[in-house]
């Protein structure tokens, strides 16, 4: 993977594409020298061994020539001529016949087979002129060449001179004859290279004819022939001592493959593979590559060639009417190499130029990619943050172009960074104090606290020199708490309904439920703040709403002595602010209100126990007091008595009203909802009171209506309702009367009881609906309520869905009213309404 | 001026009846207020060796009378029993914080307040 890896890499690529290129072209010229330096080195070798051919082959036709020239001499002779003229004058005169010349040649022929040394045909005939002539010719010590032998016919092939005695005394049957005299015409002729039978034939020596005619002295025709045989190693030599290179040597063939000159084979001795021959046995010198060679085959030779082209004087039938062939032959070795040199040096070069591209790729790659890794190295860099990394590439080029956009983008990116680095520290500097503010809000239920912390905090963001917290009351009309604060100072509470919202800013954000802004405050504006602001010097302030449950319960606002201290911008901190602080004041109003209720639990329970404990302790009393003394006198045994059996009746009443309540409280009482005749109740509880009312003296009036509607109501609760108003109408009345009137108002029936007795002062109207709440003042001899008649009236009112109050005039009287709905039969289902 | 025992404070009238006729038995001396302002007038004109303070009272309560009197040098003497019908454990830790010196919850036994009521009396001559 490593590898794969690094190979992958830029630096690699631009090494391997050097490498490639390189070596490609290192290669391939190479390859092309080499290929044309074979091809020329080739040619010029070849050249040269077809130089080689061709010189031999004229040496060789040179020696042949001369021969033919020395032999053409040696039958010009007078003592040749003259011999071979006398032997052919016997078959002239007389003339003979053709059996008589036959019998002539067969008598010669015998005398001759016969013959020996001594004898005197043979001895006249070795003896003539012409044969001295010849002998002396062979003998001559400057003679050049060897010969074997040279003899001289008459025109019908008898021997007539001769340099010895040879074997055969007649030679016109013999092809060589025939050709040279070529029937009186005369012809040249060489013979084949032929064993030498003058030589032991052990020596295995080879020898070359050479055949001229004697022409008669006008040339016109031939009257005999001469012959002469000559030592073939003169013409060997001719050929195969020509010698360039060490092992290079010439050959000479016979066009029917036999190898007649060869330096390292014996003549004859050996046949040319027919390949070869058709390769070399050209009209034309030449060289050509053969893998057939005669020394080398199997190898790849190169031959030079030459035709060994005789005169056309010469009988066609000479050489044994074959073609004769010079070719040279090389050990290949030798022959390639220069070009295996060639080859040699340029593997050498090419390795050499392999290496030193490497080197050179290797560095040049370097060269380019270092640019490039430093790039990317810092490109990196800067990808891993560090915004201040810098290239310094002077390369000049494209890459210090590409480095310097670089180096611009990272200056840009450092800016626009440090820019969002700014922003984000900002927003965390906002969030750590919202969150502060959130943390205080949270932990603590105490609303000035949590303002005194907050104004603290929002100083860390925002300039004000007042900040301020207005609530609304539970009407939502007039602010009910201001909480101020100059930056230093501590914290001023007004808790009071001040003043309504009309006219202020306070009022007018509430309203909106939307921030506002006074960018510069100069002269007085339309709100009541405007005025005081500017008495202080303030020239501009926000204010934000605080929203709880959709509704605008106050706002939270800052003012500054600049002008233009605030923007829109500021609203992203101001409102999340103001929201927590809405849930704030909200937790802490509904934690008052539970405090409350559990005080109002505590003290129902407190007060219960009390109710209970009263009358308790007189009945206990008594019971003791008249178990302890003996001697009470009966009057006071039985007041004694009396008080232990109101005081059962008060604890009886007591536990009754409290169960009650608690039963309509807790929603357990069983309602009956239905359709309730006003008319008829009023008159079923006014007969129960009547008695009652006679006894003090208090004429009870109803008003009814004559068309009323039913209401909707529980019959027996509405008629405690009524028996608990009644019951306290005629307890509190010493005088006058007691009215009853009913009236419809809308969708309700109101009914009213009111009586002429001492009233209620305003401060108890408000609390006579509590529970246990028993009004003060003279109550000596009047019986005792329990204190929870009107609260449990309100209970029962509420629950039906009406209206319990009361309005009274001390000294003048008390009016109690209740409403309870219309009946309707969409009302009929509706569940009775329970009060938490 | 007429020194008293015991001054009765409750506006509870069958309470005061039956702490009256013992007292009567016993032959202690003793008066009643129906409230604090009223038991705050006697106090200083009767001079009782004992109080009886009812806590839940109109005007003023058991709580604000035993307070300003054990702050009055004058009446820091007076024996202060304060009479609760709430019996708990809040009253009785609130009565002893304003001073009172002793602390008896409704219902209570006749013949139980009668005995502590003369002992205390002999104690304090």
């Amino acid at each position: 993977m490593k590898i794969r890896h690094a190979l992958r890499s830029f630096n690699a690529k631009v090494v391997i594409t050097i490498l490639t290129v390189g070596i490609l072209a290192v290669s391939v010229g190479l390859f092309v020298t080499y290929w044309i330096g074979r091809e020329h080195l080739q040619r010029a070798i070849g050249a040269q061994f077809q130089e080689m051919a061709l010189e031999t082959s004229r040496k060789l036709l040179f020696l042949l020539d001369h021969n033919v020239e020395q032999a053409t001499l040696l039958a010009m002779t007078e003592d040749v001529r003259s011999v071979a003229e006398q032997a052919n004058e016997a078959y002239t005169s007389p003339p003979m016949s053709e059996q008589q010349v036959q019998q002539r040649i067969e008598t010669i022929k015998r005398l001759w087979a016969q013959g020996k040394d001594t004898d005197r045909f043979v001895r006249d005939l070795l003896d003539n002129s012409g044969s001295r002539y010849i002998q002396a010719f062979i003998n001559n010590p400057v003679a050049q060449f060897e010969y074997y032998s040279i003899i001289v016919t008459d025109r019908h092939g008898l021997v007539v001179a001769a340099d010895s005695r040879h074997r055969l005394a007649y030679y016109a049957d013999q092809d060589w004859w025939q050709a040279s005299f070529n029937q009186g015409e005369g012809s040249m002729y060489i013979s084949d290279i032929e064993p030498a039978e003058e030589v032991s034939e052990f020596q295995r020596n080879f020898r070359l004819g050479f055949a001229v005619p004697v022409m008669n002295k006008a040339g016109s025709e031939a009257i005999g022939v001469v012959r002469m045989n000559i030592a073939a190693k003169h013409f060997f030599d001719a050929v195969t001592e020509v010698k360039v290179g060490k092992t290079d040597h010439v050959m000479l063939a016979s066009s029917e493959g036999a190898l007649l000159f060869c330096p390292i084979f014996q003549i004859r001795n050996h046949s040319l593979r027919p390949e070869f021959m058709k390769a070399i046995f050209r009209d034309r010198p030449g060289w050509t590559l053969t893998t057939t060679d005669v020394h080398y085959g199997g190898r790849q030779s190169i031959n030079g060639f030459s035709p060994v082209s005789l005169s056309s004087e010469i009988h066609p039938s000479s050489l044994g009417g074959r073609q004769w062939y010079i070719f040279t032959s090389q050990n290949p070795d030798e022959t390639y190499s220069p070009i295996n040199a060639l080859q040699n040096w340029m593997i050498i070069y090419g390795l050499t130029g392999v290496v030193a591209l490497s080197f050179f790729g290797v560095y040049a790659a370097r060269f380019i990619v270092r640019p490039l890794q430093d790039l990317q190295k810092g490109a990196r860099v800067i990808g891993d943050g560090n915004l201040d990394y810098r290239f310094h590439i002077k390369t000049g080029d494209e890459i210090q172009q590409l480095a310097d956009e670089f180096n611009e983008m990272a200056t840009k990116l450092k800016g626009s960074h440090s820019d969002l680095e700014q922003k984000v520290a900002e927003r965390t500097k906002e969030l750590a104090v919202v969150n502060r503010i959130n943390q205080a809000i949270s932990s603590s239920l105490d609303l000035q606290l949590i303002f005194e912390i907050l104004a603290k905090e929002v100083s860390e963001l925002l300039d004000y020199d007042l900040i301020s917290l207005a609530l609304m009351d539970v009407s939502g009309e007039k602010i009910q708490t201001r909480m101020i604060k100059a930056r230093e100072d501590p914290v001023i509470v007004r808790d009071a309904p001040l003043r309504p919202k009309t006219g202020t800013a306070v009022g007018f954000v509430v309203d909106q439920a939307r921030p506002f802004i006074r960018l510069n405050l100069l002269e007085p504006q339309q709100f009541v703040e405007d005025r005081l602001a500017l008495r202080e010097g303030i020239r501009s302030y926000v204010m934000v709403p605080i929203v709880s449950k959709q509704a605008s319960i106050g706002t939270l606002n800052l003012f500054s002595k600049r002008s233009q201290a605030y923007s829109k911008r500021n609203y992203e901190i101001l409102l999340p602010i103001a929201e927590q602080l809405a849930i704030a004041i909200d937790t802490i109003r509904l934690f008052e209100e539970t405090k409350k209720l559990d005080q109002l639990k505590s003290d129902f329970v407190s007060k219960v126990s009390h109710e209970l404990r009263t009358p308790l302790t007189s009945i206990k009393g008594f019971t003791e007091i008249l178990l302890t003394y003996d001697h009470i006198d009966l009057k006071a045994q039985k007041e004694f008595l009396g008080i232990i059996n109101k005081e059962s009746d008060r604890l009886t009443r007591l536990i009754n009203d409290v169960l009650d309540l608690t039963r309509i409280e807790a929603g357990q009482a069983k309602w009956q909802i239905q359709p309730i005749s006003a008319t008829d109740l009023i008159d079923y509880v006014v007969k129960l009171f009547r008695s009652l009312a006679l006894e003090k003296n208090l004429p009870i009036q109803v008003q009814i209506p004559k068309r009323i509607p039913m209401v909707r109501g529980d019959r027996d609760q509405v008629l405690q309702v009524m028996d608990n108003l009644l019951n306290n109408a005629v307890k509190f009345t010493s005088s006058g009367k007691i009215t009853i009137k009913v009236i419809q108002e809308a969708a309700f029936v109101k009914v009213s009881v009111s009586d002429t007795g001492g009233g209620i002062s305003p401060e108890d109207q408000a609390k006579v609906f509590d529970r246990f709440y028993q009004i003060s003042g003279d109550r000596t001899g009047k019986p005792r309520g329990t204190g929870l008649g009107l609260a449990i009236c309100k209970e029962i009112i509420d629950s039906l869905g009406g209206r319990i109050w009361c309005e009274s005039e001390l000294g003048k009287g008390s009016t109690f009213h209740f409403t309870l709905p219309v009946w309707s039969d969409e009302l009929r289902y509706a569940e009775p309404l329970h009060k938490r | 001026m007429e020194h008293v025992d015991i001054l009765i404070v409750d506006d509870e009238p069958f309470v005061v009846r039956s702490l009256s006729y013992i007292f009567q038995r016993e032959g202690l001396t003793f008066d009643v207020a129906m409230d604090g302002e009223e038991a705050l007038a006697k106090v200083q004109q009767l001079r009782p060796k004992i109080l009886f303070l009812d806590i839940m009272m109109p005007k003023k309560t058991g709580y604000e009378v035993c307070a300003q009197l054990k702050r009055d040098p004058r009446y820091q003497s007076i024996y202060i029993i304060m009479l609760t019908a709430k019996g708990q454990e809040e009253d009785k830790a609130r009565s002893l914080e304003v001073g009172a010196d002793e602390y008896i919850a409704k219902p209570f036994s006749p013949r139980f307040v009668v005995n502590h009521v003369k002992e205390v009396v002999e104690r304090l001559g």
